[in-house]
């Protein structure tokens, strides 16, 4: 087969993908555009007002492309749509039932395919973004799984002694994972790990900060221990490649880090 | 994004036999309800007795409140979350994306049936009726004649034979049933 033959198949099978239904009030261009969720994208032609305009019918608003709902990506899809809106020069408006439309306008007949174009773009872009879930789930259950086991362990051990989650009176806003009190001395404890080395070394940097001003209180002289356990089986755990920030953090507390694989050495300090 | 369902392609024995064997539909007339989790929806339900199987089946009849798009669906949990068998009246074309079907037959447009392959990927089709464009239209316009083809698609049928009757509310908003957009409603800049 010879370059012009390849190019016309190609050609060909594009401009065949196009497709119509001519709708009551509207036409509908079944556009070649597919989505990730294997949507092909429909935009609708209308005449009113002396202009032409091109909608998606309302079909993203009602979900009509059948995207997955996720809570927690609404701000940053949003953030999405405002900036594919800009760029396509996407306008939207309601209508009396309250449905969302976006739509572009055009003045005449030549800009059609250019308008039917970019509004396409727009669409595919924005389901596009409902489709992702921004949430790394494998960190949020590796989070919460360690923080639940180390927390159970803690409080195995030291029952009522162990308060969760807690801070010192002067700094509220600084939660340790648990702060342990013997008499009249306190043990500062804060948890690290991650399934990635980001997100273990952003455990670290809070640990640091969060002892550094834990010096800073009141209560400081009464402050027997500062201690991080670190979560040696996860996957973010790369002991030699963090070098530095770990070097940071023995500036910050009163010993090594505890790892949980060593995890009776707690029992030895506290 | 992956779209493979597992739950389907490790079970793929029990999927075709919900789909063909015999079903008998338990509810004569479905009535629609409006859908306590989206307001702009009507819903109605039926317990579906299959042949062999003992596990709950049930048939699903969605309608949209504001245009003449519904839905029809069967799920059974014990196979799967989502739907294994649905129809889909109105809305987007499906893209049946094998790399062995030509670029310009991977679309297919709605109305259309949605199932899944042995692989678990979904596959939309139109059966023989839906291919005629002046049949398909009909199927579009009434959700009765709709829910007759879909229950002939998937071996399904009341006790007596027929086919269980949809009782449609009367549409809240003003928009006639078979148009999709009411342009006199909404102003464009």
């Amino acid at each position: 087969m010879n370059n012009q033959e390849i190019i016309e198949k190609i050609k060909s099978s594009f401009c065949n993908l196009t497709n119509f239904k001519v709708r009551q009030n509207a036409l509908e261009v079944i556009t070649a555009y597919s989505t990730i969720n294997s949507k092909f994208v429909s935009v609708f032609i209308t005449f009113t007002n002396k202009k032409i305009v091109i909608t998606d019918s309302g079909w993203i608003d009602q979900n009509y492309y059948e995207t997955p709902l996720y809570d927690e990506s609404e701000f940053i899809v949003d953030r999405i749509i405002t900036a594919f809106k800009s760029s396509f020069k996407v306008k939207s408006t309601f209508d009396k039932g309250g449905v969302q439309y976006y739509y572009k306008t055009c003045d005449n007949l030549d800009q059609i395919s250019s308008t039917v174009f970019d509004l396409s773009n727009f669409i595919v872009g924005v389901v596009n973004a409902f489709c992702i879930q921004y949430k790394d789930e494998k960190e949020e259950r590796e989070r919460e799984t360690f923080r639940k086991d180390a927390n159970d362990y803690l409080k195995v051990n030291y029952s009522n002694q162990v308060k969760l989650r807690h801070s010192l009176n002067d700094f509220p806003s600084i939660k340790f994972n648990a702060i342990i009190t013997k008499g009249s001395k306190l043990y500062l404890l804060t948890y690290v790990t991650g399934s990635t080395q980001t997100y273990f070394e952003n455990d670290l940097r809070k640990s640091i900060v969060n002892f550094e001003i834990g010096v800073k209180s009141k209560y400081q002289d009464l402050i027997k221990e500062r201690l991080t356990i670190v979560n040696d089986q996860s996957e973010g755990y790369l002991a030699n490649k963090s070098t530095s920030i770990f070097e940071l953090l023995k500036e910050k507390t009163t010993r090594e880090p505890v790892k949980w694989t060593e995890k009776e050495r707690i029992l030895e300090l506290i | 994004m992956n779209r493979t369902n597992k739950d389907i392609k490790d079970q793929f024995d029990f999927f075709k036999e919900l789909v063909a064997a015999d079903k008998i539909v338990l509810t004569k007339t479905i009535q629609l309800e409006p859908k306590n989790s989206n307001a702009k929806w009507l819903t109605g339900q039926s317990y579906i007795q299959h042949e062999t199987r003992s596990e709950d089946i049930i048939f699903f009849v969605e309608r949209s409140k504001r245009d003449s798009k519904y839905g029809i669906k069967l799920r059974c949990t014990a196979l799967t979350g989502e739907p294994f068998f649905r129809f889909d009246s109105d809305g987007p074309a499906h893209r049946n994306d094998f790399p062995d079907i030509p670029l310009e037959e991977q679309s297919v447009t709605t109305p259309h049936f949605n199932s899944y392959n042995e692989d678990g990927k979904p596959i939309a089709y139109k059966n023989e009726t839906l291919k005629k464009e002046n049949e398909a239209q009909i199927i579009i316009e009434d959700i009765n004649f709709g829910v007759s083809l879909f229950c002939m698609e998937c071996n399904s049928k009341l006790l007596s034979g027929d086919f269980p009757t949809v009782i449609d509310k009367a549409p809240e908003i003003e928009f006639s049933a078979i148009q999709n957009i009411n342009f006199d409603n909404i102003s464009f800049e």
